[in-house]
């Protein structure tokens, strides 16, 4: 095999040994990122009764729509992820390395260069998203959902723009930043920035609305939102400035690299003969203080992690075991998940609803939610009329098709057994996630991961710093 | 070729403006009043009691530190005001990162010499050969990743064979060669200078200098102690004409001493060593026929082939005292 390799091939092969490796794993990625789209629309029906379907409702409906907003997000995060682990590869880490010095002298032109990862790099990010959408597309026909092709061309400019948005801004900032650990951590904050520049700029109202949606011209509409506008700015921005730094940089030869090698207590000053001026050069190694940190924060955060998980799942077996007649209480409180509608709009559909347990002492005021029991069953009402040491109960909200006062009854106040004081509708979510398949694997397995490996994560923030 | 200078690094008196300091110590200048002459075609190693100082003056060489004082001209061309800046003839190989990790070595050094002019399956013929006859033939389809940093170094090495860079400076002293990358270096250096370029290695193997260098500077304290020959260091500061070896090696140092007393004897891991004192010439036949006119046979007698390493720790020894 003859080798003739170009600075464009090299660029789009990334981090692997072989272009063919590499085309397999871009392949790969998108049909991974469909996949896991649609198996995320699928985890995502089972809490479609909760608080979610107000917040968020354009990923719980049965449609097109709802698979590919999830899509454009998953391939938007995954992109990120991938660009914080292969920062090595794909950006302009390699110049700070010398690998540039090196090209240079053997006759490679810095310009072109330049173009060539650039251009590589947007090129294999376009592949893989399009290849991701067009798989997911593909796997939500089989749902037999209704076609609407009108709105498919916003949905996917919309989501390759993000893309392309973060893939410039994490070439920009590797440009400028010394070691690989602050390059990452710019990577991330970037994908925070432009999430809420998507809030503030309103671009959600937009992805969120099926209707406006279907006018890809309503994108750019900047009196609807200013977002897409921003972000090619910002684009544009970032391409003249990777053109002049990257041309600049390539000027020189990099210091980082070359450290000297000095005993424990020696250091390498610059002195100024005239002035006496002490400056420190070379190995410049981060304080000690500067590692505790990360360490200790690392440290603080795996803690605080698997112990709120932990004790996060200890709740929700808590809750789960609450049986009629026999009601878990915690601290006087007992949290009670409410799978039913009848107390709209006062206590949704699947919210954690908190009862404060009371004795027959406890004065009940008409316009009360109480928690009663009656022939061992637990009921949730509201006081309508008290007479004595009895009261008259009803649901707030009756089902369609039922008789309006079927559930209008009178109960003995020692039946009363809590009173509504609360809820909780996000916390209502989260257990009904966590009493999915899923939920229940993710609450559980991540923390009891994340405690055996505990140390090898430790050490890869470790490695990272001295690498830095 | 033919125009080239002749002179491609001249320093006169140049120092750093680097100084190092040691705790409770007051600031020493790291290199003091240095002055070299390096000629083109020539293959140098720099050695020194520090890594820093050897580091440092390559660097200062290669234009990627400036100096407080003193006069350096590379190539009879002066020095430019930019520091760090490329020079097209100057290749410096300061560590081994800048290699790409995502290919193998052959595939790296067809890539890095793509903007070469000759044909692709000639020139990866070419190339394949020359590891092969550099004693690389076995890392030659290795992946980059896989190479230890030495292993590194040398690809990168080969790869400025390639460039069209006069001068090519290898500093990288810190590194450690095996007994495989050293004979490599040294093929590679030889290429180098049969095309008229000149390679600067930084190190501090002495068997690196012995194989590989035709000139050899040895730095002491910041100042140059030696600069010349290697053969010339050998021959000058190797002093042990004879190493004997035997059971009975202190009863022998004692009726040597008598036998030889122009002669210097000392003993270095269970080996007697004769050298000859001061710089009167000495002949290892006349040591060896004195020995067996005395009816003693020794066990092993063996003319010293004069190493670097010996002529280094004496020249260090002569400095430090």
């Amino acid at each position: 095999m003859i080798y003739r390799d170009n600075y464009f091939r090299k660029e789009l092969r990334q981090a692997y040994t072989e272009n063919r490796t590499s085309k397999r794993r871009k392949i790969s990625s998108a049909l991974f990122l469909g996949l896991f789209s649609f198996a995320l629309f699928f985890v995502l029906q089972t809490i479609q009764e909760s608080v979610l379907a107000d917040i968020v409702p354009q990923i719980l409906q049965p449609s097109f729509f709802s698979t590919i907003t999830i899509y454009i997000h998953i391939a938007f995060i995954f992109n990120t992820v991938f660009f914080i682990f292969y920062y090595d590869y794909l950006f302009f880490a390699e110049i700070r390395r010398n690998s540039w010095y090196l090209l240079i002298q053997m006759g490679y032109r810095p310009i072109i260069m330049l173009f060539s990862k650039l251009s590589a790099l947007l090129y294999s990010v376009f592949l893989v998203y399009s290849g991701g959408f067009l798989f997911t597309i593909f796997l939500t026909i089989f749902l037999k959902y209704t076609l609407i092709l009108a709105y498919m061309p916003t949905l996917y400019l919309a989501g390759l723009t993000d893309i392309f948005l973060i893939s410039i801004l994490a070439l920009t900032f590797s440009l400028y930043t010394q070691t690989v650990v602050n390059a990452r951590y710019w990577i991330f904050l970037s994908a925070i920035l432009i999430l809420i520049l998507k809030i503030t700029l309103r671009q959600y109202n937009i992805l969120s609305n099926r209707v406006s949606m279907q006018n890809l011209y309503n994108l750019f509409d900047l009196s609807l939102s200013p977002y897409m506008a921003v972000g090619f700015g910002i684009m544009v921005i970032c391409c003249l400035t990777c053109l002049i730094r990257a041309k600049n940089l390539a000027k020189y030869y990099s210091l980082n690299s070359s450290q000297f090698s000095l005993p424990a207590n020696a250091a390498v000053i610059y002195l100024d003969s005239k002035t006496g001026k002490q400056i420190l050069v070379g190995n410049r190694k981060s304080p000690l203080w500067h590692s505790k940190i990360i360490a200790t924060t690392t440290t603080v955060f795996l803690i605080v992690f698997i112990c709120a998980a932990l004790v996060f799942n200890v709740f929700v077996i808590l809750i789960n075991t609450s049986t009629p007649g026999q009601e878990v209480s915690i601290r006087g409180v007992i949290p009670f998940v409410f799978r039913s509608a009848t107390m709209e709009p006062e206590i949704r559909l699947n919210d954690l609803a908190y009862f404060q347990k009371i004795d027959n002492q406890y004065p009940v005021a008409e316009g009360d939610i109480i928690l009663f029991r009656e022939d061992n069953l637990v009921y949730v009402e509201r006081v309508i009329e008290k007479t004595g040491k009895r009261l008259t109960v009803d649901i707030d909200k009756y089902p369609p098709m039922s008789q309006p006062g079927a559930m209008l009854k009178t109960v003995p106040r020692e039946y009363v057994q809590g009173i509504y004081v609360g809820r909780n509708r996000w916390l209502g979510a989260l257990i009904l996630f966590a009493n999915t398949i899923i939920g229940r694997l993710l609450l559980l397995l991540v923390p009891a991961i994340l405690l055996f490996y505990h140390a090898q994560i430790y050490g890869y923030f470790k490695k990272d710093k001295s690498k830095g | 070729m033919m125009n080239l200078p002749e002179h491609v690094v001249f320093m006169e008196k140049v120092q750093s403006v680097e100084h190092i300091v040691h705790q409770g110590k007051e600031p020493q200048r790291v290199l003091k009043e240095i002055s070299l002459l390096i000629r083109r075609g020539q293959v140098w190693g720099f050695n020194g009691s520090s890594r820093l100082e050897v580091k440092l003056l390559l660097e200062i060489i290669a234009n990627i530190r400036p100096y407080n004082s003193g006069r350096c001209v590379l190539i009879e061309r002066g020095m430019p005001q930019h520091k760090r800046i490329i020079l097209n003839h100057v290749f410096y190989i300061g560590s081994s990162e800048m290699m790409y990790n995502n290919m193998n070595v052959l595939e790296f050094l067809m890539f890095v010499t793509a903007k070469s002019k000759i044909n692709k399956v000639e020139l990866q013929e070419q190339i394949f050969e020359f590891l092969i006859d550099s004693g690389l033939g076995h890392i030659s389809l290795t992946s980059n990743n896989l190479l230890t940093q030495e292993e590194k170094a040398v690809i990168l090495l080969t790869a400025a064979a390639y460039s069209n860079s006069l001068i090519i400076v290898f500093n990288l002293p810190e590194y450690e060669f095996d007994e495989i990358l050293v004979p490599a270096i040294a093929k590679i250096a030889a290429w180098i200078s049969q095309k008229g370029k000149t390679i600067i290695l930084g190190t501090t193997d002495c068997l690196l200098i012995e194989k590989a260098c035709s000139h050899t500077g040895i730095l002491f304290n910041g100042k140059i102690i030696y600069a010349d020959t290697v053969e010339d260091f050998r021959q000058k500061f190797d002093k042990v004409e004879v190493i004997v070896s035997d059971k009975n090696i202190i009863a022998m140092m004692d009726i040597l001493a008598i036998l030889l007393p122009d002669h210097k004897l000392s003993i270095k891991n269970n080996r007697l060593m004769i050298s000859r004192s001061g710089s009167a010439e000495s002949d290892p036949g006349m040591i060896y026929q004195m020995i067996t006119s005395f009816g003693w046979i020794p066990e092993r007698l063996e003319v010293n082939p004069k190493t670097v390493q010996n002529a280094y720790e004496e020249l260090i020894q002569q400095h430090d005292l």
